[in-house]
């Protein structure tokens, strides 16, 4: 059955407060899940006091500000800082995103920051992740053509409009934001594959170039894998690249419509 | 169509649009019920296109019942011997409300 309630030990305490040392007089509050394997403790939500008048706009820059100036110990993910690893996906203000590109002034009041939602934390605000990249890993998300020898010997065109199918797809930076908004990826994440996936799925289905479409209809069309998905739409909503998951998974449905006899 | 997950898909979306007018056609019948006594109910259901509507309503509603409860179970049930048996158990209750409500309506036209 569905746990609806959390673990004792993974009940959200209260945690430490920083005041700020500065006697800066633009002070913002940042709540952050805290959280250490080795201490055995429950996660707490530390406060920090921040002055915004000596940080960045983004909430990223107040993280890195913490970590450098205030607590060492605040540990998250980050690479890029312009929207496109998807390093520092993370919920912020109750709504998944990148830190790098959510700016601190577009959230009221205290700053909440939460490790991305539903999936083990390994510490404080980094998830573990290997769950969606072996699902990932399971859409074989590469060009698959039926002769080898072609790839890499002469380029394989594709028309101008068999290319723009592919926009809106591309893009995706496999955050991981969409899939751990999802409630059924919450309640299903062995089984169903999650709107990040299947929208890669559907990028190289999609793919002109690719020759493989029967087989990787054949291996999404399953009634957990793909059919979990209940058009909710947190995908949408939560995609930081402003893509639309939702709506290539309801394209991969369709497509097995129109190839039902061959699958 | 081999695959069981798309035809279940598919039958799913029929039935919910093909249940709008019947639904729609439910819902005026059971307005012009209220005032309505026992006789005046029976008479209302004595004719065959109230019977066939109300037919095709009630098939219609027991398989979109029974494919939306199953989804239900699926996506929050995760213990496959209580899977199996609350699906029998709503095959069965999306079977025979269906069934005593059509007969019910043969015996009002007989």
């Amino acid at each position: 059955m569905v746990q609806f309630a959390l673990p004792k030990d993974s009940k959200v305490i209260e945690g430490k407060f920083f005041k700020d040392k500065t006697n800066g007089k633009n002070l913002r509050k940042v709540k952050i899940y805290r959280w250490d394997p080795e201490t055995k403790q429950n996660p707490r939500l530390d406060t920090y006091e921040v002055n915004m008048d000596e940080c960045g706009p983004m909430v990223l820059d107040v993280l890195i500000k913490i970590k450098n100036e205030i607590d060492t110990t605040l540990t998250f993910r980050r690479s890029c800082r312009e929207g496109v690893c998807g390093s520092c996906a993370m919920n912020i203000d109750g709504v998944n995103g990148l830190a790098c590109t959510k700016s601190a002034l577009d959230i009221k009041d205290e700053i909440k920051v939460y490790p991305l939602p539903h999936m083990p934390v390994i510490k404080d605000l980094v998830p573990n992740l290997n769950q969606l990249y072996k699902q990932y890993q399971s859409i074989e998300p590469w060009l698959q053509v039926e002769k080898k020898s072609e790839v890499g010997d002469k380029e394989i065109y594709q028309s101008k409009q068999d290319r723009e199918k592919l926009d809106g797809l591309y893009e995706c930076i496999m955050c991981a934001c969409c899939s751990t908004s999802c409630p059924s990826y919450w309640w299903n994440g062995e089984k169903y594959l999650g709107p990040a996936v299947l929208l890669q799925a559907y990028r190289w289905i999609i793919d002109s170039r690719d020759e493989e479409r029967v087989k990787r209809l054949k291996k999404v069309a399953d009634e957990l894998k793909l059919f979990r998905c209940h058009t909710i739409m947190n995908c949408t909503n939560s995609c930081p690249k402003g893509l639309n998951p939702a709506k290539a998974i309801g394209s991969i449905k369709k497509m097995l419509v129109q190839h039902s006899k061959d699958l | 169509m081999k695959n069981h997950a798309l035809n279940k898909w598919i039958i799913q979306r029929i039935s919910a649009v093909v249940l709008i007018p019947l639904l729609l056609f439910f819902l005026y019948s059971l307005v012009n019920l209220v005032n309505q006594d026992y006789t005046g109910a029976l008479d209302a259901f004595d004719n065959y296109l109230s019977i066939i509507v109300f037919t095709l309503f009630l098939i219609f509603s027991g398989l979109h019942l029974k494919l939306g409860l199953n989804e239900i179970i699926e996506d929050y049930i995760q213990d496959e011997s209580i899977k199996a048996t609350l699906n029998k158990v709503i095959i069965l209750y999306a079977a025979v409300l269906p069934i005593v409500g059509i007969i019910s309506l043969i015996t009002i036209i007989l």
